[in-house]
């Protein structure tokens, strides 16, 4: 797995943003190259949110500023509704910048210390020079009250608010494209539920398109449309978000879920383990990058690097010995006992028809999933007041034309500074 | 936080200002010119008609102190303005563009450096001519390496940070960059700079004239006078020290209002600045029975004293561990989660206060002496902290790491510890962990440098192990191998774990019982299996809405928790949940809920208002959440009325009923 | 591999620093000539006299001539005292050497307990009076401090002569009574800044969370900061000692002269007086040597005290 190739990307005039063949590579010293992005592709259709996840090391946050040319890509296309933004230098290059956006993961050191709300929301219109009153409008927008957030400086603000504030600073601008590179990972559970709640609003309010790029599978679950799982420079797997969590093909993205406590799904012992830890991305293995910790490895993935291919509707995986669909109910997996090849067997040649052919995908029709969580929580958000199926859902529902969300600032602020032990 | 700058910084400044102002208008100072002889009569110590006094020929010394400062100054501010103006542009290009830029300034750079500056200035003034403007143009280029050094430093450490490339992102061009993201951070450390740098100059200034090259005589400088003064100082040694000690004054002036800018702006700098510990309040504790557990934690309490006022971190705790179990703690950051592991272990700052009782099988550790206690750490109670990459000392080889609890405590030999340290590696599962012994920390990954704590922390074979966040900064494959070694190693040893997390999936999976803390208080605490299926108090009940799961459907709507955790300085009367409490009523601001216990499985709860529990049916979360929906009224589903569990709080709580929905309503987003 | 690198990079260093002195050196305004022969010699002899000195042929042929003679050890002659430079440095480097280690040794040796006493109880009593008087220190001209340290010791208590010099291998008492008060004058001002860089680092250390686990193991506190902090706190007081070098040579100048010590700095002075251009050149390029190599060495101590460096 782990693998390349672009035969999953839609017809060009389907998407808004088409990532083809993306490498990125950074000196490593001593003369060595550390290879932190070797060969992906993936495509955005406009409104579209595409998850990207995968642990450190596995070049997500690398693509996704090669995506913006920050640096610009060692090679590989990024074209953004048709325009190769690789081949643009200098002010060229800039003048695309208005419609791809990006937010950060740390909120404290992405916000200049010096400058206050104002002028940091501002930026970017007196950048290009255009009227600057739309200030208040996304700080209201994302949730902060412009009449006291707007004069004050960043170190007044805990980090869910200056994550509002990264975020003010990108939508100003009207971007087409907003690339999240951790947004949340730096805060708390309550915090974070606020800014991906936030986010969503605002896709549909200003119509975003949103690369999402996580660690936390079930955060990233939570807001896309389709997940890209990423491995050390490559992709393993691509499938709509619900999909590749009940019916995960790829031995990584098993073992990604598995690892997840409560991930819903009963694989059996096999798939759940995997072991070691990521090679070096200065010295891939060669082949698959996965084998070294694959639990399904066999010679032919040493020596022959698995391209994507489809294995299910809009299912795309990079793997030569997939893993069959788990029993959704786990009750019994009888499908396992099928001889999946193990590093010990000797696989004579590399030509060897993979053990367990890809089954034909399950497309079910219900959104529904009925595995069994792990955890039992039970929903009691509103009493008398929730209806079936309408679970944790947000007491007073998004009304069609969504009006700015009420702002909670007055009371935070004079919180105020952050607390320090020290 | 704006800092303040403290007395000494207006002090120092003040005595700047004065000299300044002095030598700027000596003309008008009613004293004699610096070069009248015979203004007095000659070595005549301090009077009223000379106040400093007079020399050799009967100069007054004060006025000749004050016109050597127009050329102390001068040359200070002078060489400093021209190194800055030579030096700040080229250091922050060096810093910003970095490459070949950066190369070449900091090679020549680092060739000037070589050169011994004061030996070159002495040699340059000798021959050039002994000048205020060779003297200054001199000091003032020989400061331009160090300038070049430190703008390239202070911009480094800004060019790097995430806010220049939002601001590329943007679409912004170089040159705002520079000026407006930029220049403002660097100006306040440059600035420091430049107060320690005229410190600098005046002493090196003062070095060229005390050698006879610097300004020529009769125009006076300090260090000139200095010089004189030198052959006087048997006779009349006011001569020399009045001239000394303005230096003194002015150069530690420079230099203490040059540090105070700096400590402005160090974050490191300025949060190791100790806080002196106000008169502690006594923290007593009710009596209590001392039970027959492994552990027993009794009303723990600790108290900061900050510059802003009391923080009360962990805020009377209690709970008992029995061997064999996992207890987890629960909470957001700043819930004194990990204050209260530190409190147990007695590892705390100088400026806390601990209340309460920890007894391990009986013993109170509380009464231990600092000795005692040591006999406890790490013999009986291990510790894993969050991140491995700074839990391991850098200049030690895991070796000797490993094997120093074994020689310390069990007082082993070093080759019978380094054998148990090779049987302990290859425990957690660590390959070849006798090649592992000669390695150092940086050379490890995260989750190897895990288990290498682990392995330390389980080295004497411990009855309660203390693990604080041990996964938090690992990746989710390593997380599970981490947690499953854990509960392999508990099995094994038939140890006691209290795990530390803010992460609800990890304690459901791996706990027996759950403490869920909020502001440093228990705000529940029961069996895991039952404090997350039928959380009680609302905050519990929110976390566990809030954080996104797996089989949640796509887009799912998290619950809210608006706000955020309060400020635990001068924390509000009443429930401290209150603030972002959806069901929160006039009686939650005034009186803190005690922890009421309900059930037959000890499930505490401090709320007023508990959620009420769900039928006690463990099937899927789809049927729970139906029923409840379909019944509608709750009062029908608590069997039992909670009793409190101290009466203190007068009345038990209430259990609520629908009408609480009005508050979701307004408060929930 | 790296030594082989650094030493490359530390012949560069030393090729550029050498002939910028040089070149520097002879753009200044002044004539050798002239301070030999006085202002009333004719032009003929000043010519003669360029002749015989080498001064007719161009700067880069004199800088190579130079050149080639310091790589055998030659510094050249004094063209004013007609002495072989070599030998006049080489017979006061001795004095500048005890001086300097002498001053390195009695700054370290108190900064290294007191930093570290400090550190251990941040904000008490010792602390705060370490602070203030390593301002003190830090705010005190070499000079003032000499000057002050002579009307104590020397007239007023006269403990040690206030002047002169005894070589250690004349007598080894006399040599410690006159090398002990300039020792100390130059090493007072390291002390500050030793003690202070050692005290912030190792605050900085004992907050790491590999102290607290050090505690949390039952280590004693003795052990803890002998074993576990000291040496992770060491590497900003050693990069100090060897870049701070540059400002004890300057000082070593100062106190040479103010204690009337025949030492490399006071021939530099005298020479830069006497316009003895290659005395004073010799005297730079010694210094500048001596700065790199010992800068150098620092960073061999670096990648001892740090295991993280060796490899990077």
């Amino acid at each position: 797995m782990a693998g390349s190739g672009s035969a999953h990307l839609r017809p060009r005039d389907e998407v808004l943003l088409r990532v083809e063949d993306l490498v990125v590579e950074f000196p490593a010293g001593r003369g060595r190259t550390v290879r932190a992005v070797s060969g992906v592709s993936f495509d955005l259709a406009r409104g579209e949110t595409l998850g990207i996840v995968g642990e450190s090391g596995c070049g997500k946050s690398s693509a996704a500023r090669a995506l913006v040319q920050l640096p610009p890509p060692r090679s590989g296309s990024v074209r953004l509704d048709g325009l190769e933004l690789t081949a643009l230098r200098g002010e060229s290059l800039r003048r695309t910048r208005r419609r791809l956006q990006m937010i950060f993961q740390d909120p404290i050191s992405s916000l200049n210390p010096r400058r206050r709300v104002r002028e940091i929301v501002g930026e970017g219109p007196r950048v290009w020079n255009l009227p600057g009153d739309r200030v208040d409008e996304v700080l209201e927008a994302v949730g902060l009250d412009p009449a006291t957030a707007a004069e004050r400086r960043p170190h007044e603000f805990s980090g869910g608010q200056c994550q509002r504030i990264s975020i003010a600073r990108a939508l100003i601008l009207d971007p087409e494209v907003v690339i999240c590179d951790e947004p949340v990972s730096a805060l708390d559970v309550s915090v974070q539920a606020q800014i991906l709640g936030l986010l969503e609003d605002l896709k549909a309010r200003y119509r975003l398109t949103l690369v999402f790029i996580a660690h936390d599978l079930a955060v990233v679950k939570n807001v896309s449309d389709r997940i890209l799982v990423m491995y050390l420079g490559k992709v393993c797997e691509l499938a709509p978000s619900e999909a590749l969590i009940s019916r995960p093909a790829h031995p990584y993205t098993r073992a990604l879920i598995a690892s997840i406590p409560g991930g819903g799904l009963d694989l059996p012992p096999a798939d759940q383990l995997i072991t070691g830890e990521p090679p070096s991305p200065v010295d891939p293995p060669t082949g698959c990058r996965f084998r070294t910790r694959c639990p399904r490895a066999a010679a032919r993935c040493a020596a022959e690097e698995p391209l994507i291919r489809q294995i299910g509707e809009d299912h795309w995986l990079a793997c030569h010995y997939p893993a069959p669909p788990p029993s959704p109910t786990g009750t019994s997996t009888p499908t396992f006992t099928t001889t999946a090849p193990s590093i010990t067997t000797s696989t004579p040649s590399i030509t060897t028809v993979p053990a367990s052919p890809p089954q034909p995908p399950r497309i079910t029709t219900t959104t529904a999933i009925d595995v069994q969580a792990t955890i039992d929580v039970t929903a009691n958000a509103t009493p008398g007041n929730a209806t079936p199926g309408q679970r944790h859902s947000r007491p007073t529902p998004l009304p069609a034309t969504p009006k700015p969300p009420t702002p909670h600032f007055h009371r935070h602020v004079h919180e105020g500074r952050r607390w320090r032990w020290r | 936080m704006r800092r303040r700058l403290g007395l000494g910084f207006w002090l120092a400044a003040s005595w700047i200002g004065l000299v300044l102002l002095a030598a700027l208008l000596a003309d008008l100072l009613p004293f004699p010119r610096y070069d009248e002889t015979l203004a007095g009569p000659p070595q005549s110590g301090p009077s009223a008609a000379h106040p400093l006094g007079t020399d050799g020929l009967g100069r007054d010394v004060l006025s000749r102190v004050v016109y050597g400062a127009r050329v102390s100054l001068g040359v200070g501010i002078g060489a400093v303005l021209l190194g800055l103006g030579i030096g700040a542009p080229l250091g922050i290009l060096a810093g910003y563009r970095r490459k070949a830029a950066d190369a070449v300034i900091m090679a020549v750079n680092d060739v000037a450096q070589a050169f011994p500056a004061l030996v070159f200035a002495l040699a340059v003034v000798a021959f050039a001519g002994a000048s205020l403007r060779n003297v200054l143009i001199v000091l003032g280029v020989l400061g331009v390496p160090s300038w070049v050094r430190l703008i390239r430093g202070a911009t480094l450490t800004f060019a790097e940070r995430e806010f220049v490339l939002a601001a590329r992102v943007l679409g912004t061009r170089d040159r705002r960059i520079l000026w407006r993201e930029i220049v403002p951070n660097v100006a306040v450390p440059a600035a420091s700079y430049a107060f320690i740098g005229m410190a600098v100059v005046v002493v090196a200034e003062g070095s060229l004239a005390f050698l006879g090259l610097s300004v020529q005589a009769p125009q006076p400088t300090w260090g000139g006078l200095i010089n004189e003064g030198r052959t006087l100082m048997e006779t009349a040694p006011h001569v020399v020290l009045a001239p000394s000690v303005v230096m003194f004054l002015t150069v530690l002036s420079f230099n203490l209002v040059g540090d105070r800018l700096r400590a402005m702006t160090d974050v490191r700098e300025s949060g190791l600045e100790p806080v002196r510990p106000a008169a502690a309040p006594a923290l007593p504790a009710a009596p209590h029975p001392v039970h027959d557990v492994l552990l027993q934690v009794e009303e723990l309490r600790t108290h900061f004293t900050t510059p802003r006022g009391l923080v009360k971190a962990v805020d009377g705790v209690s709970f008992t561990l029995e061997r064999g179990k996992t207890l987890a703690i629960v909470g957001e950051s700043g819930s004194g989660k990990s204050m209260l592991i530190r409190s147990i272990l007695g590892l705390l700052p100088g400026t806390s206060v601990r209340g309460g009782h920890v007894y391990l099988s009986g013993d109170d550790l509380t009464a231990y002496g600092p000795a005692e206690m040591r006999s406890v750490l790490g013999l009986r109670l291990g510790t894993v902290f969050q991140d491995p990459m700074t839990a391991l000392n850098p200049v030690r080889t895991i070796g000797a790491q490993v094997t120093e609890p074994l020689r310390v405590h069990l007082r082993m030999g070093r080759r019978e510890a380094r054998a148990e340290a090779v049987r302990l590696l290859a425990s957690v599962g660590i390959p070849d962990p006798a090649r592992m012994l000669r390695r150092y920390p940086h050379q490890l990954s995260g989750g190897m440098r895990q288990r290498v704590t682990i392995a330390m922390a389980l080295s004497c074979r411990p009855d309660v192990l203390f693990a604080d966040e041990p996964t938090t900064a690992l990746d989710v494959t390593i997380q599970d191998q981490v947690l499953r070694l854990l509960h392999r190693l508990r099995e094994e040893r038939d140890m006691a774990v209290v795990l530390v997390s803010h992460d609800l999936s990890v304690v459901a999976r791996w706990a027996d019982e759950v403490i869920v803390m909020y502001a440093g208080k228990v705000v529940e605490r029961g069996p895991a299996r039952e404090v997350f299926a039928r959380p009680r108090m609302p905050y519990t009940e929110a976390l566990l809405q809030a954080a996104p799961r797996l089989t949640d459907p796509v887009h799912h709507r998290l619950r809210v928790i608006p706000g955020r955790p309060p400020d635990l300085v001068d924390l509000p009367p009443g429930c401290p949940f209150r603030a972002r409490c959806p069901y929160a009523r006039d009686r939650c601001a005034t009186e803190p809920p005690p922890l009421f216990e309900d059930g037959p499985q000890h499930h505490q709860y401090a709320c007023w208002f508990p959620r009420d529990p769900a039928p006690a049916e463990p099937g899927s979360t789809n049927d729970t959440a139906h029923t409840r929906a379909d019944t509608g009224s709750t009062s029908d589903t608590t069997p039992t009325r909670p009793r409190p569990e101290s009466t203190s709080g007068g009345a038990g709580p209430e259990t609520v009923t629908g009408d609480a929905a009005s508050g979701v309503e307004s408060r929930g987003r | 591999m790296i030594v082989v690198h650094r030493l490359a990079r530390l012949l560069v260093v030393l090729v550029v620093v050498t002939f910028l002195s040089f070149v520097l050196l002879n753009l200044l305004p002044g004539d050798p000539v002239t301070q030999i022969l006085g202002l009333s010699a004719t032009e003929e002899a000043r010519a003669q006299l360029r002749r015989e000195l080498g001064l007719d042929q161009p700067l880069l042929v004199r800088y190579l001539d130079w050149l080639g003679g310091l790589a055998t050890g030659d510094f050249g002659t004094s063209y004013i005292t007609r002495m072989p430079v070599g030998a006049e440095l080489a017979e006061r480097l001795p004095v500048t050497l005890e001086l300097l280690i002498a001053a390195q040794l009695i700054a370290l040796g108190l900064a290294v307990p007191v930093g570290v006493a400090a550190a251990r109880r941040a904000g008490r009593a010792l602390d705060q009076a370490l602070t203030a008087l390593s301002f003190a220190l830090l705010s005190t001209p070499v000079f003032v401090l000499g000057v002050v340290l002579i009307l104590l010791f020397a007239v007023t208590w006269q403990v040690v002569p206030a002047t002169g010099w005894t070589p250690i291998t004349l007598d080894l008492g006399w040599n410690l009574t006159s090398v002990i008060l300039p020792a100390v004058t130059l090493g007072c001002g390291q002390f500050a800044v030793y003690a202070r860089l050692l005290r912030t680092d190792l605050i900085a250390t004992l907050q790491e969370d590999y102290i607290t686990l050090a505690r949390a193991r039952g280590l004693s506190p003795r052990r803890i900061l002998w074993r576990h902090a000291l040496r992770p706190s060491a590497i900003t007081l050693i990069t100090a000692i060897g870049l701070n070098l540059g400002a004890l040579i300057g000082g070593t100048v100062i106190i040479e002269t103010l204690f009337g010590l025949p030492g490399i700095g006071r021939l530099i002075v005298d020479s830069i007086f006497s316009r003895d251009y290659l005395t004073v050149q010799g005297g730079v390029v010694l210094i500048s040597v001596g700065y790199v190599v010992v800068n150098f060495a620092v960073d061999l101590v670096y990648a001892a005290v740090d295991p993280r460096i060796r490899r990077a």
